[in-house]
């Protein structure tokens, strides 16, 4: 069980693979709430991919574990694959057949074949008036709505997604955007990788950052970028020093760096009337007091190191999450 | 496990190739007896029919039947054993190539039962190409029979002849789908046919030169007087001989002037041979695939 109670849906203990000696994966743990909308960000060959196929059996870990719905993909994988879809890498399906006929192969074999099943599902990803035209003949994002058209077939509570609007133009990375939210609003557990940070941003609440095939930091998105959030001060030079210590005396301030004439106050963004508040009590008063909130892709690139040499936004590093329960020997 | 098949069926039955090389039979038959047709109307004479076309080939009886099945059965049906070979190899290679290999393994059937479907559909496969043979070499016989001038009319001898070629082309064609089941096997192992192809000649082919000199041996028909040195080899051959696919379809189909047909297998250990064949390539298929990674 986790620290909120719940068992996770997903939940990867040591997860490490190794392809001919070369490390992919290393040691790789996070947990996926029920009803998360769960985002594995991560550069291109950080070891998305193979986590995802770890996850759903396609190859096997040359260490650790992976749970889902409670139970070991290596042991339990009918029972788990029943209640969950996936779409790895590109969609694909039978160039040669037509959307209608890849639904029955896949309805088929998940012994889904009521036609009014097939309808629904084709009619949910709005390709119903394209559905007797052969899937070589769709568009990049039609392709991936059959694939999950495809996917929805057996009504499953967990969707995998790896790198879902990959190639798709704007338009379609809404339309998939939307898709998912709309998943999400039924219910579903989604799992999605993706390099896109903008696009992970505006659906995950959840989120685990890879790099290397090594996870740098996880939790919940709101949390992580408040923990990298900061107000920013402007304060005569010569009450800098004295506004220093009263901000650093505050429970709520994690920390407080001096850039210039301003002061760099780590901590929630909405405590600005607070920090006024209380530096005002010492008759100081700031020209300017501006609440720094960071996006997905600044925290990435913060804690991937990529940011420029001369980015001064963040404070120090803050420790990530990990999740402890279950961890192997 | 119905619905696997059934699946491999709607999957597959639209793919051009499929289709064209079960209607290939009756396409020739057609084009072969308009032709006759043609020359025999324009005052060319076929003579009589040969007395025994098939003393060294498998046992098709006497007859138009028999001729005919020396085309369709023997001839024509012997391009099978590759094509069902090529044919097994590509519903696997197909998977890679549309990349749909990782669609089918997670879903929830596990990979055994996607392969063993993989095989119930050639078998099924093999059977509808069997009919569409078959029904050719019947009316390829027939129309032969208006070619020879002769009676229309089924004799004896043309009913012991389409009885031993039917038995032939079930179980030469048994024999052509244990050999599709290896290309599938090899098809997974090397995710190539041509390596997949390859592999299977050079099995087949060993299959082939035991069997004869083995069976060959064991009949004290060897024929040709060997160096001592290579004594080794035919003693092993002696002794797999009987085991092997080529000398069980020789045993059930083959005539006794055949010098690899041994009469002391019997043709139950044949059948029973042949069956293991199979089974092991299936498994063979099986435990390749369900151990492999698949990271395409």
């Amino acid at each position: 069980m986790s620290s909120t109670g719940q068992e996770p849906l997903i939940a990867t203990y040591g997860l490490t693979k190794s392809f001919r000696g070369k490390l992919a994966v290393n040691q790789v743990q996070f947990i996926v709430q029920p009803g998360d909308v769960f985002g594995l960000l991560g550069p291109n060959g950080a070891g998305k991919t193979t986590i995802i196929r770890m996850l759903l059996g396609l190859i096997r870990p040359s260490e650790g574990r992976a749970m889902l719905f409670g139970k070991d993909i290596e042991l339990d994988r009918a029972s788990i694959l029943r209640r969950t879809s996936a779409i790895v890498e590109a969609p694909a399906l039978y160039p040669h057949l037509s959307g209608w006929d890849n639904l029955r192969v896949m309805g088929q074999m998940s012994g889904v074949t009521d036609p009014k099943r097939l309808e629904w599902a084709l009619d949910q990803m709005g390709l119903l008036d394209r559905s007797k035209d052969r899937f070589r003949t769709y568009s990049l994002g039609m392709k991936q709505r059959l694939c999950i058209a495809a996917a929805l077939l057996t009504d499953p509570l967990l969707i995998i997604l790896d790198e879902p609007t990959n190639g798709l133009d704007p338009a379609g990375m809404r339309d998939i955007r939307e898709l998912i939210k709309t998943l999400s609003a039924q219910g579903r557990t989604v799992f999605l990788s993706s390099h896109l940070l903008n696009e992970v941003q505006q659906v995950c609440n959840r989120v685990a950052i890879i790099n290397s095939g090594t996870i740098i930091a996880q939790g919940i998105v709101d949390d992580l970028l408040a923990s990298r959030s900061f107000v920013q001060l402007r304060i005569h030079p010569t009450e800098i020093e004295v506004a220093l210590n009263i901000l650093q005396g505050l429970q709520w301030v994690k920390s407080v760096r001096r850039e210039n004439e301003c002061l760099m106050v780590e901590g929630p963004i909405t405590q600005g009337a607070a920090l006024n508040r209380a530096l005002g009590q010492a008759d100081i008063f700031a020209s300017e007091i501006i609440p720094r909130s960071i996006s997905l892709e600044e925290y990435f690139l913060s804690v991937t190191g990529q940011l420029p040499a001369d980015y001064s936004g963040y404070g120090p590093p803050v420790q990530s999450i990990l999740p402890q329960e279950g961890r192997h020997a | 496990m119905l619905n696997l098949v059934l699946a491999e069926i709607l999957k597959l039955r639209k793919l051009r190739f499929m289709v064209v090389t079960i209607f290939i039979p009756l396409g020739l038959c057609a084009a072969l007896l308009t032709i006759m047709l043609l020359i025999k109307g324009f005052g060319a004479s076929y003579g009589s029919l040969p007395s025994d076309p098939t003393n060294t080939g498998p046992d098709l009886g006497k007859g138009v039947f028999s001729f005919g099945g020396l085309i369709f059965l023997n001839g024509i049906g012997a391009f099978y054993a590759i094509g069902l070979v090529i044919i097994g190899g590509l519903i696997i290679q197909s998977e890679y190539n549309w990349n749909t290999i990782k669609m089918l393994a997670i879903r929830e059937p596990s990979r055994p039962r996607l392969i063993l479907a993989k095989a119930a559909f050639m078998a099924l496969y093999t059977v509808v190409v069997i009919v569409f043979l078959a029904i050719s070499w019947l009316i390829y016989s027939m129309g032969l029979k208006i070619l020879y001038d002769l009676p229309f009319s089924l004799d004896e001898s043309d009913g012991q002849a389409i009885l031993k070629g039917l038995r032939f082309v079930v179980l030469a064609f048994a024999v052509y789908l244990i050999w599709s089941l290896l290309g599938m096997a090899l098809a997974i192992q090397f995710k190539s046919m041509v390596a997949a192809i390859i592999a299977y000649l050079v099995y087949s082919g060993l299959d082939g030169i035991l069997s004869s000199i083995g069976g060959s041996a064991l009949t004290g028909r060897l024929g040709t007087i060997f160096p001592e040195w290579l004594d080794p080899l035919i003693n092993i051959s002696k002794f797999v001989a009987p085991f092997l696919i080529n000398t069980s379809l020789t045993r059930l189909t083959g005539q006794t002037s055949n010098s690899a047909y041994v009469e002391s297998i019997s043709p139950i250990q044949s059948l029973l041979v042949l069956l293991a064949w199979g089974i092991l390539f299936t498994l063979l298929a099986v435990r390749i695939f369900s151990r492999r990674d698949i990271t395409d």
